[in-house]
């Protein structure tokens, strides 16, 4: 990446205003007093980027309102009617895009960004060319085309991964996100290794960057795993959704299983598992049980056709029809019972909703009527504003989840008003559907009985029974039902088995792959890397003179990346003495270095990582640093190839210390005059 | 081709979340449930996660007739924080070196919400515990988790 000029443009009345520069590659340095608008011009090009999140805040606030509002020029105050950042940006291919944002426009929105092919500020081609207007900080703009992030992201040829997101799941590394381990801002970005990183729900979000900028293949392992455990989840809820499926059936037949585990496990064995039925206090398994019944049902049956024969074949014939429609009743009221059996949960299930949204309901209006009383007394939390900032207070006390907006409390009372008159109209429905199906229910009972009645009095009929055949007979009906409902809930229970077979061999592979990962995740090549990453640290903290603690004993944690001696992340150390210097510009040192060490490594021939070959530190010269410090940054950034570097300093407004720290170093100056919006000629085009 | 086009709804909110009915739950665990109307946060934890649920209240209510706590322990709810935060702003309480105490402002907002008839199960439940869950019975479990 590499950033070829940047331009601002005011219109203020009939004049026309603004600031233009051109960068080289190598070393660029931004020389300039304070406030002669050095954090303006860093500040609007990071704006240009689309980057401002990295300086705190969204939007055009992000600037200063000498960009925005009206500036000093000539010892008076000008309006400023029209402005807008202009960027030239090239990628590794050579390839030039010109971007345009808004900061102040009446007709344009500052989240739109208009991308022009080519170069407008250092070539021939006009701005009134077409643009792609592309669209920044809207929920989709790092993942849509119309998205400026994402185009951001192809132009320079950045391919993102996906990383774990604080909520679980998978969630993107996103630019800005990377972005904050190349442009360090003044105010925040010195207090820590990578500070600005914008809060997008990324677990350990400076490591991923690290990560990321090496190019370690440790995502695409990680996105393996998370998609595998995702796997087994799915796993173990079919499992369970198919047992209480299972279950529901068997449990009112007093059918129960065996050998079947609660979640699944690649140890199944079909074989181990078996459903059972208690007969006489003792638990027999259903096939036999069947085999056992049928037996009996046959000897009956021999016993009855060994009988007296005399019946017609008419007889024989109405047995049968009245026999068929027996089993038909019989089944129509298994069927019925069972629906009605689910009707019976979800009533449960609709009216345990009911008492909860009641609940909610309640607590909701008592919070309506703390309102009202807490207005009275003069509560500013009532009034929904914060008690000590007066500024606007969330509807919940939970952290604010970007992109969630919150009900209020008038339109959660509706929704929840809304939920209770649903679900009292669901349960009146399942209510009257239970009534109608109980009476249904009766009515087929009956005509069971009826019917059986019937077929027993015309079996009677044929063999010419006497007492104890009829009892045989009753006996024969009885059986043939309870077979068919054991025949049914085996039957029930082999379609469980395989499926439950199915689960068992993914959840095996799935167990499997989960041991053939490596505990965390790095190859063999993240290891160089990372030991590379651990010696450029080194070389680069003790060319800055880092003090506090011996260059050799820093190394770079294997979980964190992050600098640490044993295993705690150096932070700020505490000073050895008084006379050496202060504590804060050592850690400083260590962010130069370990910055630094990302690029160098990253820029290794033999392992190319991510780092788009370009550093902005904005006043790298805090707390005090030592001029040698500085002078061998300088000469660390002009040394390394293929990086463009930006430096903006005031030097202590010293041209004596800027000449000592620049000593021995190549670069391109960019020196401020005292007010950087002057007039300029340009062609009013926002 | 044909578009979908989705609409960002607000979600609902739990009435547990909300500002003002975490702060008065917490108020009248002060003044219902606290020795002079003073108590440590982390005994307000333990409140605020029993009121959560219909089992821990009846655990609690053993508990303060056993005089001693069966819980090892209790969830610790980011939300309370923000509550007397807030809490603390509007006067309705004030810190103390251990924990926070309930102010004049305090009771008098926590009586008049009681008079306006809210809070009618917390209130009864709560003046059944009454001042029974010491700091001591509280410390007890806490030094545990050190």
């Amino acid at each position: 990446m590499f950033i070829r000029a940047v331009e601002i443009r005011i219109n203020s009345g009939n004049e026309r205003f603004g600031f233009r520069c051109k960068f080289d590659s190598g070393l660029n340095i931004i020389k300039g007093r304070n406030s002669s608008g050095k954090s303006t011009l860093v500040n609007t090009l990071m704006y240009a980027l689309g980057l401002e999140e990295l300086i705190g805040v969204k939007g055009e606030r992000a600037l200063t309102s000498a960009v925005r509002d009206r500036f000093q020029y000539d010892g008076r105050p000008h309006e400023i009617q029209k402005s807008a950042v202009l960027v030239e940006l090239q990628n590794s291919a050579g390839n030039v895009v010109t971007f345009r944002r808004p900061i102040r426009n009446d007709d344009k929105s500052t989240k739109l960004v208009e991308a022009f092919d080519g170069a407008i500020l250092t070539g021939p081609v006009s701005d009134r060319a077409l643009a792609t207007p592309l669209f920044l900080h809207d929920p989709g703009a790092a993942l849509y085309e119309e998205g400026f992030l994402k185009y951001l992201e192809s132009f320079l040829g950045l391919q993102l991964p996906r990383v774990q997101s604080s909520t679980g799941g998978l969630t993107r590394l996103y630019p800005q996100v990377v972005a904050a381990a190349l442009f360090i801002e003044q105010k925040r970005g010195w207090t820590d290794y990578i500070a600005n990183i914008p809060f997008y729900q990324i677990l350990g979000a400076p490591t991923r960057v690290v990560q990321y900028l090496l190019g370690l293949e440790c995502f695409e392992l990680e996105e393996k795993r998370a998609l595998n455990e995702q796997m087994i989840s799915r796993l173990q809820s079919d499992w369970a959704n198919l047992l209480s499926e299972l279950t529901g059936v068997l449990q009112p037949l007093g059918i129960a299983t065996r050998g079947i585990p609660k979640v699944p496990t690649s140890t199944f064995s079909a074989d181990n598992a078996s459903i059972v039925v208690r007969i006489n206090s003792e638990d027999v398994l259903v096939s036999e049980a069947v085999a056992t019944k049928a037996k009996e049902w046959d000897v009956i049956e021999e016993a009855r056709v060994g009988g007296p024969k005399s019946a017609s074949p008419d007889v024989i014939q109405l047995l049968n029809t009245e026999t068929v429609k027996l089993e038909r009743l019989a089944q129509q009221y298994e069927e019925l019972s069972s629906e009605d059996r689910l009707h019976s949960i979800s009533l449960q299930e609709f009216t345990q909703l009911l008492n909860q949204a009641e609940s909610d309901l309640r607590k909701n209006k008592t919070t309506r009527k703390l309102h009202d009383l807490g207005a009275q007394v003069g509560l500013r939390t009532a009034e929904d504003h914060c008690p000590t900032c007066g500024s606007e207070v969330e509807n919940t006390l939970l952290p604010r989840t970007e992109g969630v907006l919150q009900m209020d409390l008038q339109s959660n009372i509706d929704y929840l008003e809304a939920q209770i008159r649903m679900l009292k109209r669901q349960i009146t429905g399942l209510e009257h559907v239970r009534e109608q199906s109980k009476s249904s229910l009766q009515q087929l009972g009956a005509s069971i009985n009826e019917q059986r009645a019937y077929v027993i009095s015309i079996r009677k009929g044929v063999v010419q029974s006497d007492a104890t055949l009829e009892a045989s007979i009753r006996k024969q009906v009885f059986l043939e039902r309870e077979i068919r409902s054991l025949q049914a809930a085996e039957a029930r229970f082999s379609t469980f088995i395989e499926h439950a077979k199915t689960i068992a061999l993914k959840m095996e592979s799935a167990e499997k792959f989960r041991k053939s990962l490596p505990s965390d995740l790095y190859s063999e090549t993240d290891r160089v890397k990372i030991t590379l990453l651990e010696k450029n640290f080194r070389a680069n903290a003790s060319s800055f003179g880092y003090t506090s603690a011996e260059p050799s004993e820093v190394t770079i944690n294997r979980g964190t990346l992050l600098p640490a001696l044993g295993d705690i992340t150096l932070r700020e150390v505490l000073r050895k003495n008084v006379k050496s210097e202060s504590s804060a510009s050592d850690f400083v040192r260590l962010i130069w270095a370990f910055l630094l060490a990302i690029y160098q490594t990253s820029s290794m021939k033999e392992f190319v990582g991510n780092h788009p070959g370009f550093l902005l530190f904005d006043e790298p010269g805090q707390h005090s640093m030592s001029e040698v410090s500085q002078n061998a940054l300088m000469r660390l950034f002009c040394g390394a190839q293929d990086l463009q570097s930006v430096v903006a300093a005031s030097f202590d407004e010293s041209e004596d210390l800027f000449l000592r720290v620049t000593e021995g170093s190549k670069f391109h100056l960019i020196e401020l005059p005292d007010k950087i919006i002057a007039p300029m000629a340009h062609d009013g085009v926002m | 081709m044909s578009h979908l086009a989705f609409n960002l709804r607000p979600s609902v909110v739990l009435p547990d979340h909300r500002p003002l009915y975490k702060i008065t739950q917490l108020l009248l665990v002060l003044m219902l449930a606290s020795h002079g109307k003073k108590s440590s946060t982390v005994r307000l934890h333990l409140f605020n996660w029993i009121l959560k649920d219909g089992a821990r209240r009846t655990k609690l209510t053993h508990a303060s007739v056993t005089k001693s706590l069966q819980f090892p322990a209790w969830g610790l709810d980011p939300a309370l924080d923000t509550a007397l935060a807030f809490a603390k702003a509007d006067g309705l309480i004030e810190s103390t070196s251990t924990g926070v105490k309930l102010t004049a402002h305090g009771q008098e907002f926590c009586t008049r919400a009681l008079k306006a008839g809210l809070f009618e199960e917390d209130e009864a439940y709560l003046k059944k515990i009454g001042l029974t869950i010491t700091e001591k019975m509280v410390g007890t479990i806490v030094e545990r988790w050190t």
